[in-house]
């Protein structure tokens, strides 16, 4: 199922489907093929992406950034003779809810690496763990999850890949991708928010990488997990 | 409206996006589903070691069930792998039911048919409303050759972790015996009721009703021949107008086409039993996983409902995302599973549609083409003398 696709940027869906229908032989082939023409064209997310930290924002120094402009705010309230208290105590308040969703988003983008598998018919983003974003690349927007916990929907937004997730308590996190033209820089945006306080962003640049590739064919069964074998063993 | 490719940057749509979905932000923990139909509890399936006399005996035919469950949670971008088990469930569940109609020992044969057949004389139609490791309801009717219903009932049953205790057959290191359905009792409280009922009728009725049975069948090979004999009452049941000559000719025939055409839905039973033969012990384990999944659903709903608090605490944060990740990290897994049931199933599932003496298509399609094959079979040995004219 791990299909790397070359680094040709805005890749037409239909070599993504040619691949898919290669890889997957007769079987997938026999499956109600799309319509090319009705495919959407999407850039091309697929392959292996290692951080670029000289590039990535650095969370402490952007949450530093962004309280500034809280107690910026603040003071400029207080020089407009806005003296109120609780303006005041709600700008401590500010503060500490962005420092918690500062620290959320540093740890939700800790991972160092992600493998991005691209196909006529989803991507999906794997990161070291957390749960896989995935996402049609047939439709606009959908719902991708939906749990007493939190749901998740995702979307193009133009030539950007726009995962929504809604936790409990009015939380938000929102990762937008977007790839250079070269197709070499993945830019990831993850924008934490709250109905009660300013959101916080992480810009995260990444560069692909290829990685060494196991020459393996796997297919997910119940009873075995996954079950691979040699891609020249299938050809015989 | 997102594709739109207008002059207004990519983060006024952004915007856009984040508006309609803020109205959702602050959802309420859901409630607990709605109770479905009452579980049948625990049923002992009402056997006998002496079945009845063989002229007596009723032929019953279950035709495959239709699906009307859902996946309740599962996002639309996996509901094709989950359509496949619903597909599959159709074909699977249905021998069950036979299987505890045969172990009843108070039928004559029961068969597992892809449509409604005019040759049984009980036919039973079934209805998955739900199915999940934890739920099986399905909805039963059951309607004599003469019109008359014996049964139109909703059957729910709960199967809890013991159900699933004992290893899956092929599944251990030690071979253990075949795990019982958990759901068994649903299934015998079905062929409870069925029996019921048909202590309800005399033997004469018995004997009538195989006579209609017997007659439909004729009559779906030659209208024009037997349609007569049968005659609708007042409440649209058929009745015996007048029984053919016991050395009628016709009747001959068509006592040998019946013959054939029992040897052919025999035959398709067969692929259905071969079917959950061969996916019984993964179906097993696919609904233990399906039991787990529904459980942690349940503890999930508790956890969230004993958990409101401020959104502004980094615990809080952290601890909800972890939530909100592994929940999805155990659909992801849950989903994967699906996907290995399916992969692994795949072939018992094409084998159920491979060619069938000479006929192509599924097996509903072969059934169908059958059908017409007997009919103009028996026109040609009768010389087309009840065909109509041209």
């Amino acid at each position: 199922m791990i299909r790397t696709f070359h680094p040709l940027h805005w890749s037409l869906p239909a070599v993504a489907l040619l691949a898919a229908m290669c890889l997957h032989g007769p079987q997938a082939s026999a499956t109600q093929a799309p319509e090319l023409e009705d495919l959407p064209l999407r850039p091309d997310f697929g392959g292996h992406w290692e951080k670029d930290y000289g590039r990535s924002d650095h969370w402490e120094q952007e949450l530093h950034r962004t309280v500034q402009q809280v107690h910026q705010q603040a003071q400029l309230q207080q020089r407009r003779g806005d003296s109120n208290p609780a303006a005041i105590s709600g700008a401590r308040r500010q503060a500490r809810a962005i420092i918690s969703k500062a620290r959320l988003a540093e740890m939700i983008t800790r991972p160092d690496s992600m493998r991005i598998v691209q196909t006529g018919e989803l991507v999906r983003i794997e990161r070291p763990d957390d749960a896989p974003l995935i996402c049609s690349t047939r439709e606009n927007r959908q719902a991708t999850f939906d749990n007493v916990h939190g749901s998740e929907s995702c979307g193009w937004s133009r030539d950007q890949l726009v995962f929504d997730i809604q936790l409990a308590e009015g939380v938000s996190i929102q990762h937008r991708f977007d790839v250079d033209t070269e197709g070499e820089t993945l830019r990831v945006l993850t924008r934490v928010s709250s109905r009660s306080s300013r959101s916080f962003d992480l810009r995260h640049f990444f560069t692909r990488y290829e990685a060494r590739s196991t020459g393996l064919e796997c297919v997910q069964t119940l009873t075995q997990g996954q079950v691979c074998s040699t891609r020249s063993r299938r050809q015989q | 409206m997102l594709e739109t490719r207008a002059t207004h940057g990519s983060w006024l749509l952004a915007a856009l996006l984040s508006l309609g979905l803020a109205s959702c932000t602050h959802n309420p923990p859901p409630p607990e589903p709605a109770p479905g139909p009452p579980p049948v509890g625990a049923v002992t399936l009402m056997t006998t070691a002496q079945p009845p006399p063989e002229d007596l005996q009723l032929d019953v035919g279950v035709r495959v069930f239709g699906n009307e469950s859902q996946d309740l949670g599962i996002t639309p971008i996996n509901e094709e792998t989950f359509a496949r088990i619903r597909a599959m469930e159709k074909h699977y569940l249905p021998v069950v039911l036979r299987n505890t109609l045969v172990a009843s020992n108070h039928w004559g044969v029961v068969r597992v048919l892809p449509e409604d057949d005019p040759s049984v004389d009980l036919l039973i139609r079934g209805t998955i409303i739900e199915s999940s490791g934890a739920t099986l309801t399905l909805h039963v009717q059951a309607t004599d050759s003469s019109g008359h219903d014996w049964l139109d009932r909703v059957y729910s049953g709960r199967a809890y972790s013991m159900h699933y205790q004992q290893t899956p057959a092929g599944m251990g290191d030690v071979p253990t015996e075949e795990m019982k359905d958990p759901f068994r009792d649903v299934y015998a409280q079905i062929a409870n009721d069925l029996l019921m009922a048909r202590m309800e009728l005399t033997e004469r009725d018995i004997e009538t009703l195989i006579h209609i049975s017997e007659l439909n069948h004729a009559s779906d090979l030659s209208p024009d021949a037997f349609d007569a004999m049968l005659r609708p009452d007042e409440q649209g049941r058929l009745t015996l107008a007048r029984l053919p000559a016991d050395n009628d000719p016709m009747l001959a025939r068509v006592a040998a086409m019946r013959e054939r055409h029992h040897i052919f839905i025999d035959t398709i039973d067969e692929y259905y039993d071969a079917l959950y033969l061969d996916v019984k012990h993964l179906y097993d384990l696919w609904r233990q996983y399906s039991h787990d999944q529904v459980v942690e659903a349940q503890t999930s709903r508790r956890r969230a409902r004993n958990s409101m608090q401020s959104a502004d605490n980094f615990e809080v944060l952290r601890r909800n995302y972890d939530r909100y990740r592994w929940a999805k990290i155990f659909e992801q897994e849950f989903v994967g599973l699906a996907a290995g049931f399916v992969n692994e199933t795949a072939p018992a599932v094409l084998e159920l549609s491979r060619r069938v003496h000479g006929l192509t298509g599924s097996v509903e399609e072969q059934y169908a083409q059958w059908r017409e094959l007997l009919r103009a079979l028996f026109e040609l040995e009768t010389g087309g003398v009840f065909a109509d004219d041209p």
